[in-house]
C-alpha cells in the first residue's frame, strides 16, 4: 500500500459517504480483508478520532498515520478534504434536480444504506477482540451516555478505559 | 456546528439564519464530511476562493496536526500493559459510540419516510436492516450494498411518485 492507493480509496470511501464516519464500512471493506490494515488499528483511530478536535471524520487522518506514517495521514487528509468540494456544484445543480424523484429516492437510501451497513461493521469490531460481559455492558453503557449527549465523549472514552485497565491487571 | 453557527450567523452576521440553513441543508447532501463541505459554501460566500481557504486552513490545519500528533503519540505507548488494558475498554465505548451515530445517520432519512406514509416507513426499515444484513451475510461489498440500496430507492421513489403522488402541502 503506498500513500498514492491510499488516497484513491479513501477518496472513493469518502465520495460514497455522508457525514464523517460514513466511510468506516468501505474502509473496513477495503482494508481489514486485504491485510492493509487490522481490526486494532480501526479501533484506535476511531478513539483518536472521537478524542481530537475539529471534525470526527479526522479519524481517517489517524488511520493513514496508523497505516503510512505522516505521508498517509497527509494523503487521507487531502482524500477527504476533495469530495465536500462538490458542495459548489450541488449548489449549483441542486435547485434543478432536488425535488426529482429519482434524486431524492437515491439520496434517501443511500443515507439508510450507510446507517445500515455500519452496524455489521461495529459488530466485526467488538468481535475482533472477543466479546464477554464486561465488553458488552460498556457498549450499552456507552451507547446510553452517548445518546443522551450530558456527558463529553472523551469522559466517556476516559472512563471506559480505567475500567478497562482495571479489568486487564 | 453549534459553534459555527454561532459565529457566522449571530456574531458576525456574515450570513442570515435561513441561508446558513439552506447551506447546511445543501452539505447533507453533499458527499463527504459535512461541516467541511458547509466551510467551503460560508468561505466562498464571505471572501471568494481566498474565503474557501482561509476558512479551511482554520478548520482543519490545527485538528488534523493535532490528530496526526495524538496518533504518533500513541503509537509510542500503545505497547505498554496499562495501554493494552485502557483499549480493551476504549474498543466497547468505541463500538457503543458508533452505534449512536448509526442510528443519528438514520434518524433524518426514517423520519422523513415516516412523514410519507406507512409504506415508505416500512420501505425505510427493510432498506436500513436489509444493507446490514447483506453486508453481514458477505455476498457483496459495502459499495454494491450503497448502490443496491440508492438505486432501489430511486426507483420505488419514482415509481410512488408517478402513481401516488404527494397531495399538495405535504412537506418533505
Amino acid at each position: 500500500m503506498t500513500p498514492v492507493s491510499l488516497f484513491f480509496y479513501m477518496l472513493r470511501a469518502s465520495l460514497l459517504s455522508s457525514g464523517g464516519m460514513g466511510n468506516v464500512s468501505t474502509l473496513h471493506d477495503n482494508f481489514v480483508p486485504r491485510g492493509f490494515a487490522t481490526d486494532a488499528q480501526f479501533v484506535q483511530a476511531l478513539t483518536v478520532g472521537q478524542l481530537s478536535p475539529g471534525p470526527n471524520g479526522l479519524w481517517v487522518v489517524s488511520l493513514g498515520y496508523l497505516m503510512l506514517g505522516p505521508w498517509g495521514a497527509l494523503a487521507a487528509l487531502i482524500a477527504i478534504l476533495l469530495p465536500p468540494v462538490l458542495v459548489i456544484g450541488v449548489e449549483r445543480l441542486y435547485s434543478h434536480v432536488q425535488h426529482h424523484p429519482a434524486v431524492e429516492g437515491f439520496i434517501r437510501g443511500l443515507n439508510l444504506a450507510v446507517a445500515g451497513v455500519f452496524v455489521p461493521v461495529l459488530f466485526k469490531l467488538l468481535q475482533s477482540s472477543g466479546i464477554d460481559s464486561l465488553k458488552l455492558t460498556l457498549v450499552a453503557v456507552a451507547f446510553g451516555i452517548g445518546w443522551i449527549r450530558r456527558i463529553p465523549v472523551a469522559v466517556v472514552i476516559a472512563a471506559c478505559a480505567v475500567v478497562g485497565i482495571l479489568a486487564n491487571r | 456546528m453549534t459553534l459555527i453557527r454561532r459565529s457566522m450567523v449571530t456574531d458576525f452576521g456574515c450570513v442570515t439564519e435561513e441561508q446558513f440553513n439552506r447551506d447546511w441543508a445543501l452539505c447533507l447532501v453533499t458527499p463527504g464530511i459535512n461541516l467541511i463541505a458547509l466551510t467551503i459554501l460560508l468561505g466562498k460566500q464571505v471572501a471568494g476562493i481566498r474565503g474557501v481557504v482561509v476558512c479551511l486552513a482554520g478548520l482543519l490545519l490545527p485538528s488534523a496536526l493535532l490528530t496526526a500528533l495524538l496518533t504518533a503519540g500513541f503509537m509510542l505507548i500503545r505497547d505498554l500493559p496499562a495501554v493494552k488494558g485502557a483499549l480493551q475498554g476504549i474498543l466497547p465505548a468505541t463500538v457503543g459510540l458508533g452505534f449512536v451515530t448509526a442510528c443519528q445517520m438514520a434518524n433524518q432519512p426514517l423520519r422523513s419516510s415516516y412523514r410519507r406514509g406507512l409504506w415508505q416507513t416500512l420501505f425505510a426499515a427493510f432498506l436500513l436492516v436489509g444493507s446490514a444484513a447483506l453486508l453481514w451475510s458477505g455476498k457483496a461489498s459495502v459499495i454494491v450494498v450503497l448502490l443496491t440500496a440508492g438505486g432501489i430507492a430511486a426507483i420505488e421513489n419514482v415509481i410512488v411518485e408517478r402513481f401516488w403522488p404527494k397531495p399538495n402541502g405535504v412537506l418533505e
